[in-house]
């Protein structure tokens, strides 16, 4: 397998996209600096929300960026030179997990090349607002494990296809709904639900009426889908760092466990 | 006789229908094996079991006396090297990097490997030229040259001549016999250019339709290869007639008003008397002997 990891590095540093969507993140991050400059100036903005903003921003945008990254990477190999490295390789089993690490390693580099500006730039020059340092620092934790669960998730899926148009529309696709999701069961949970009111004649907030296991389902879901634990910051509330990185690891787990499993039913032509 | 791979009753099945279907075959060491057969025939699928690309339906196969059950069959296939259908590469990498790529992938040192594969396939002058930018020449050569830079001791070839200029079929022709006489490389190779083949392969697979049909040597083959005499006729509509009741000759074939073949050993003199008895003047006559093509086509019967 140290030979794969060995061959992937290689590829990965003369791979352009991985280069371009480095660049491009590191841009968003300076562009989000100035963005929030106004709102810093009237005291509505920290470094704290350019941080956010590199979780994702509640658009689930690093789970596009990751779908983008790994599905160029691996879907090139599958149209490059795969074939003849698996005919000589270790097995799947060390093919899969190699691209894993790989494809792991590249969405870290492009997520901490936003984060670059978070603590160089804004940091200094906003300072951290009402949040402590370790507050930030766990955050920027939680994003490296948000990271990792969406490499985990879309290597999967990348490795299945060995397509990627496919990976990357998938990753799209799955990141938005998951949002969505999650904006449709945070309000309820956290607020209550809005519902006719036939004694005022109009609307009122009432608690959810959920069962507990239908709350505690949905707790579960806001945790542990990647696209979910990055809008979770979106809303203030207190945040479970050390339950959310556990269960982002479990991505990286699952996919790692149950992934060759799965691809060494896939037939390569 | 030692066997770089054999097959037991290898099978795949695609849906209802087998792609290769109890398939034994024997590879012996040294040999350039030619995989004969039409499209469809099963060579690329089988050319995918063996190395690990696809996964079997049934049966059994062994790679340097390796079963493919066993662990041990992941290092019996560091000694292949394989080109199936296109060349694996990667067009937006140089002949250089793909090549220390592969050398990467086998743990060996790409400064020694790279040079000396890039030599071999006369690749030596491309320089930082991206592999998208090869013709397909370039290309083929290359995949060859990454299926050999961990010195193989059996290359699997599907096709490797595909869409090549006679010059470009020569210059793999003479890499393989190279390969195989320099440094006693099997072979095994699929072609539909079977005069191509005929110049290369020491041994013959025949599959058809998923089946092996025939396994046979250059020199049983070339043994085996019918003479024939063809004629030219002032009409073939007697020559049936003449040919089995005059001369006890009925392997024959009509092939049009006026021309014929007719199979094996056939007196001149007395097929020339015969037909100027039987009313028939012989136009043109000249002897053919049957060719690998022909060979095959007689064996699996043409065209349906």
């Amino acid at each position: 397998m140290l030979r794969l990891l060995r061959a992937d590095l290689y590829r990965a540093v003369r791979f352009k996209p991985f280069y371009i969507l480095l660049a491009c993140n590191a841009a968003l991050a300076v562009a989000v600096v100035c963005y929030n400059y106004d709102f810093y100036r009237k005291g509505l903005a920290d470094a704290f929300d350019v941080l956010w903003a590199g979780l994702g921003g509640g658009a689930s945008f690093l789970g596009i960026l990751s779908a983008i990254l790994i599905g160029l990477f691996v879907g090139s190999d599958f149209s490059g030179g795969a074939r003849g490295k698996l005919v000589v390789a270790c097995g799947r089993a060390a093919f899969y997990l190699s691209k894993l690490a790989v494809g792991s390693l590249l969405c870290v580099l492009v997520y901490l090349s936003f984060h670059l500006f978070t603590f160089a730039l804004a940091g200094p020059w906003y300072g951290w607002g009402g949040h402590t340092l370790r507050e930030a620092l766990l955050s920027f934790a939680m994003g490296i494990g948000i990271v990792l669960a969406y490499a985990a998730i879309h290597t999967s899926i990348a490795m299945f296809t060995r397509s990627t148009v496919a990976t990357v529309l998938a990753g799209i696709l799955l990141a938005l709904l998951v949002l969505a999701a999650s904006s449709m069961l945070y309000s309820p949970l956290q607020n209550g639900c809005i519902e006719f009111d036939p004694a005022t004649g109009g609307m009122a907030e009432v608690e959810c009426g959920w069962p507990e296991w239908v709350r505690a389902l949905a707790r579960f879901f806001l945790y542990w889908a990647p696209s979910a634990q990055s809008s979770l910051f979106g809303h203030g509330d207190p945040i479970p760092y050390a339950l959310c990185m556990a269960l982002s690891a479990s991505w990286v787990l699952l996919s790692a466990v149950v992934g060759p499993l799965f691809f060494r039913k896939v037939s390569l032509k | 006789m030692e066997y770089v791979l054999r097959t037991n009753v290898l099978s795949k099945m695609y849906k209802k229908s087998y792609a290769v279907d109890e398939v034994s075959m024997c590879v012996p060491r040294g040999e350039i094996y030619g995989f004969v057969g039409r499209n469809g025939a099963g060579k690329t699928t089988l050319m995918r079991l063996v190395c690990g690309l696809i996964n079997k339906t049934s049966g059994e196969y062994e790679l340097f006396g390796r079963k493919d059950s066993d662990r041990g069959i992941a290092a019996a296939r560091r000694r292949v090297g394989a080109v199936i259908e296109a060349p694996s590469l990667y067009p937006e990498m140089t002949a250089w990097q793909n090549l220390t790529e592969q050398c990467l992938v086998l743990g060996i040192d790409p400064k020694k490997a790279v040079p000396a594969a890039l030599e071999y396939v006369g690749l030596t002058d491309t320089g930082k030229k991206k592999v998208r930018h090869f013709s397909l020449g370039m290309r083929q050569r290359l995949g060859i040259a990454v299926a050999m830079v961990g010195s193989p001791d059996f290359l699997i070839l599907d096709e490797p001549t595909n869409g090549l200029d006679p010059q470009g079929i020569v210059g793999i022709r003479e890499l393989l016999l190279r390969l195989n006489r320099e440094r006693g490389v099997t072979v095994l190779i699929s072609s539909h250019i079977l005069g191509e083949l005929s110049k290369l392969a020491t041994c013959y697979g025949f599959i058809e339709r998923g089946r092996m049909v025939k396994e046979i040597t250059a020199a049983q083959l070339e043994a085996a290869c019918r003479k024939s005499i063809a004629l030219s006729v002032s009409s073939t509509e007697k020559l049936p007639y003449i040919l089995e009741r005059g001369l006890n000759i009925s392997d024959f074939r009509i092939l049009s008003d006026t021309e014929a073949e007719i199979y094996g050993e056939v007196n001149i003199g007395d097929l020339s008397m015969a037909l100027h008895a039987g009313g028939v003047r012989l136009l043109r006559l000249h002897e053919k002997d049957e060719d690998l093509e022909s060979y095959f086509l007689n064996l699996v019967g043409g065209e349906d």
